[in-house]
């Protein structure tokens, strides 16, 4: 423990974005203007349901509709552009004897003391230079159980503890600004505590850099779980895994759109991150968030043919508690860059403006609507009930045909084709029952949504270990 | 012989090419695939040929999507797919994948056409309340030798030989061409066999002639103000428009051939079934195929009024009923047609 550096936690202003640029941060979770214009919507449609329930009603099923038809084609599009995956390099480039530039690590732990064996001995694995690596371990101040952890183990001398103050919000984009003022190195990277990141990848990510311009700020290495087969849940996560890291980022990549970064394996040029002020501490999926704001910026981001392997979330009522996280993270990311929409479309282009909304914005709005038009579904078959169908004029039906039929099969078989690139094959059947997990996913959107009107800035941790 | 050259591909592909341009006018699901069942049994062979040269997610997914729709293309087409389907786990072992691996790859191919026959058969039964009700001819269909032409048997014997000569020369050029002859004469002598022949290149395969609706309106006009007249089976579905409205109102399309429940739906009215002769690519529009309980729904009161090209025209003998059909008579008393919907609430 004799490696702390106080200083830096000391120096660092970890709310810098939010007192400097309060418009890009989720610390307001709802800008007045937001407000306004979301209570003259909720005032509007009541007064139609009121006077008008029938065309109301009609009119939003299909405009619902619209925005499937949106999302099916756009998926498509998304993984047909993912053809050719990412970047790599040959074996020799990564053998070569070089000077290798300095890589920051920063690793966010909170109660995780049991992991950090493990993820010592998965930092020591790293093909890189030691002596080119500066870790940084970042504790909160008051979790004695991971400091004591920290304090017992016999740290390499290229790791050292950063011990983060105890204040509000407690959450991982704060203790990373930390990181981030105290890292040394040209390029950084986060892991989490349970990561396993492929040998290579360090180097793999200085050759992108490299070999790519200066506007590519941040390379994206492929997440994937190491306990697939642990049970149902786990081989369901790891095929969306698969289809999200395999075929969604890659496609998005090659089509040159903001990219929602994952919360582990991103590789930075520092420089360009301390340009941006680092991540937003009050939003609680960062990652989302620095992908759009770095994208707005002008930079962009690359997919790495590199692999970090995680623990998939095994328990049900963990992994509901990590995806309301997530989904109020969208929601947050959603709001905070749709506060000024022309400034959006300034910045990232209409195209690139429409890729944000389908993929932030539409992922938690299709969560959100699912649920209605499945019940609304079932409702009909079970009843046949004339009100029902009386809410879909025909071209509204054909429409909505489609999207049962076509594009609920669209986005299995996406998971199908996930798996099998990911060379998931022993779990590639369990893709079959992925409904009951987009319920799930429609559970967790719900929830979200109310945590986020009563408790935005909530961090429900994830809990590993469970499978061990 | 290396099946997977590329040479050989492009040959069988030119054969499927000539060979798929004669499976055009039949029963089907996807509307008018004069060229698209063609064109995706095409594309599904290149994937195929792609595919054993590169493997790749993008071309095996175009697999199997062309398959699924294969599928949804009619009977001869559904053929072409099985078959593949079926060369499918030969194919994958060749390439000496892990046993998961090949089952992914099954997977991947097999789900998209699985799919479809399950969507088939539930709007089957959200449309015609009978959810196998395109597979009831299946049982007819019994394999006769008699109808195999003998010239084709012939000729299907001696691309076989050419093949296997070829093959034996190394002339792959030559054995891919002979191959292509000798497994679409096969495959026609097998639906020959089975009573389909009308989907061989030698027989017209027009079908039926769309009804003369005109005609027929005329026809029952002449007899009755109350017309109504129901045009059967999915080349019905096809009939042109007449110019009068009023003529047209008395057509009513009709899938699911019931007379009982015609009659107590349009109770009081004329009624008239207008089929299409059951030969050529309307052989599976034959009613009495189709409806193996045609006589327990009332067929028995179908009597022949006329004949409209290759169209047959019968009226339902009903005793009338006093209270039959007040509304709809009254409303059509100054003439003109109503919405049958708008009298029997069906």
């Amino acid at each position: 423990m004799e490696r702390h550096d106080k200083s830096a936690a000391d120096q660092a202003d970890p709310l810098e974005l939010a007192g400097r640029h309060p418009e890009w941060s989720a610390r307001g979770p709802l800008s007045t203007t937001q407000r306004r214009i979301a209570l003259c919507i909720a005032i509007l449609i009541a007064c139609c349901v009121a006077i008008r329930p029938m065309p109301t009603l009609r009119v939003l099923v299909a405009a619902t509709t619209v925005f499937y038809l949106l999302s099916i084609a756009y998926r498509l599009a998304i993984a047909w552009a993912s053809r050719k995956g990412g970047l790599s390099f040959p074996k020799e480039m990564l053998a070569e004897q070089r000077d290798w530039p300095l890589y920051s690590i920063l690793v966010p732990m909170y109660r995780e003391g049991a992991t950090l064996p493990g993820l010592v001995a998965a930092i020591r694995r790293l093909d890189y230079p030691a002596q080119r690596l500066d870790v940084q371990l970042l504790l909160e101040a008051d979790d004695d159980e991971t400091v004591s952890a920290a304090k017992a183990m016999d740290l390499p001398s290229f790791v050292r503890v950063t011990l983060v103050p105890p204040s509000l919000p407690r959450t991982k984009p704060k203790a990373c600004n930390i990181g981030l003022a105290a890292a040394k190195g040209d390029y950084l990277v986060i892991y989490d505590a349970e990561d396993r990141p492929d040998p290579d990848q360090l180097k793999k990510a200085v050759l992108a850099f490299e070999a790519s311009g200066q506007d590519v700020a941040c390379v994206q290495s492929a997440l994937d779980y190491h306990n697939p087969r642990q049970n149902l849940l786990t081989r369901l996560f790891t095929a969306e895994y698969s289809a999200w890291f395999d075929l969604a980022l890659p496609g998005l990549a090659r089509l040159g759109a903001p990219i929602p970064l994952g919360g582990t394996s991103n590789h930075f040029r520092i420089e360009i991150l301390r340009s941006l002020l680092g991540w937003d501490a009050y939003n609680v999926t960062e990652d989302c968030d620095l992908g759009v704001r770095l994208a707005r910026a002008g930079y962009r981001t690359l997919m790495l043919d590199a692999t970090t392997w995680e623990e998939a979330c095994s328990s049900l009522p963990y992994w509901i508690r990590q995806r309301t996280r997530w989904q109020k993270g969208y929601i947050q990311t959603f709001l905070v860059h749709t506060r000024h929409p022309l400034a959006l479309v300034r910045d990232l282009g209409a195209v690139n403006t429409l890729h944000f909304l389908l993929l932030v914005g539409g992922s938690i709005f299709s969560s959100l609507a699912n649920p209605v038009f499945w019940l609304m579904t079932l409702a009909w078959f079970l009843l046949r009930s004339r009100g029902i169908e009386a809410l879909y004029p025909a071209p509204v039906f054909a429409a909505s045909a489609f999207c049962l039929f076509v594009g609920n099969f669209v986005f299995f078989y996406i998971g199908l084709a996930g798996c099998y690139r990911r060379r998931h094959d022993r779990i590639i059947l369990a893709n079959i029952l992925m409904p009951f997990y987009w319920a799930l996913m429609s559970v967790s959107a719900w929830r979200a949504l109310a945590q986020f009107l009563t408790d935005p800035f909530r961090w429900e941790k994830t809990k590993h270990g469970l499978g061990n | 012989m290396a099946l997977e050259t590329e040479a050989m591909w492009m040959s069988v592909l030119r054969q499927a090419l000539v060979g798929s341009a004669f499976h055009a006018p039949l029963p089907r699901m996807l509307g008018e695939p004069r060229l698209l069942g063609p064109v995706l049994l095409l594309t599904a062979l290149a994937a195929f040929a792609l595919w054993s040269r590169r493997p790749r997610l993008a071309t095996w997914t175009l697999l199997s999507f062309c398959l699924a729709a294969l599928l949804l293309c009619g009977l001869p087409f559904i053929g072409w797919c099985v078959a593949l389907v079926a060369v499918l786990p030969a194919f994958i072992a060749s390439k000496r994948e892990t046993r998961p691996r090949t089952g992914a790859l099954m997977l991947l191919a097999a789900a998209p056409s699985v799919y479809a026959i399950l969507c088939w058969l539930l709007l089957s039964h959200l449309i015609l309340d009978d959810a196998i009700y395109v597979w009831r001819f299946a049982p007819r269909l019994t394999f006769d030798t008699t109808r195999i032409g003998r010239w084709m048997i012939g000729a299907a014997i001696a691309a076989g030989v050419v093949s296997a000569a070829s093959a034996v020369m190394r002339r792959r050029a030559i054995c891919a061409v002979s191959i292509g002859i000798a497994l679409y004469l096969a495959w026609t002598s097998v639906l020959s066999g089975f009573g389909l022949g009308w989907c061989a290149p030698w027989r017209d395969a027009g079908g039926a002639a769309r009804p003369d609706k005109a005609a027929v309106a005329a026809y029952v006009r002449e007899r009755t103000p109350w017309g109504r007249v129901f045009v059967c089976g999915y080349s019905g579905l096809a009939a042109k428009p007449c110019a009068d409205e009023a003529d047209e109102a008395l057509f009513v399309p009709c899938l699911d051939l019931r007379i009982d429940v015609l009659r107590e739906a349009y109770a009081g009215q004329d009624l008239f079934i207008l089929v299409p002769k059951p030969e050529g690519p309307d052989a599976l529009e034959s009613c009495v195929w189709r409806y193996d309980d045609l006589y327990s729904h009332g067929a028995q009161r179908l009597l022949f009024a006329a004949d409209f090209g290759d169209w047959r025209l019968y009226q339902v003998i009903s005793p009338r009923r006093v209270a039959d059909g007040g509304n709809y008579k009254r409303r059509n008393a100054h003439g003109g047609a109503a919405s049958c919907r708008a009298t029997s609430g069906w």
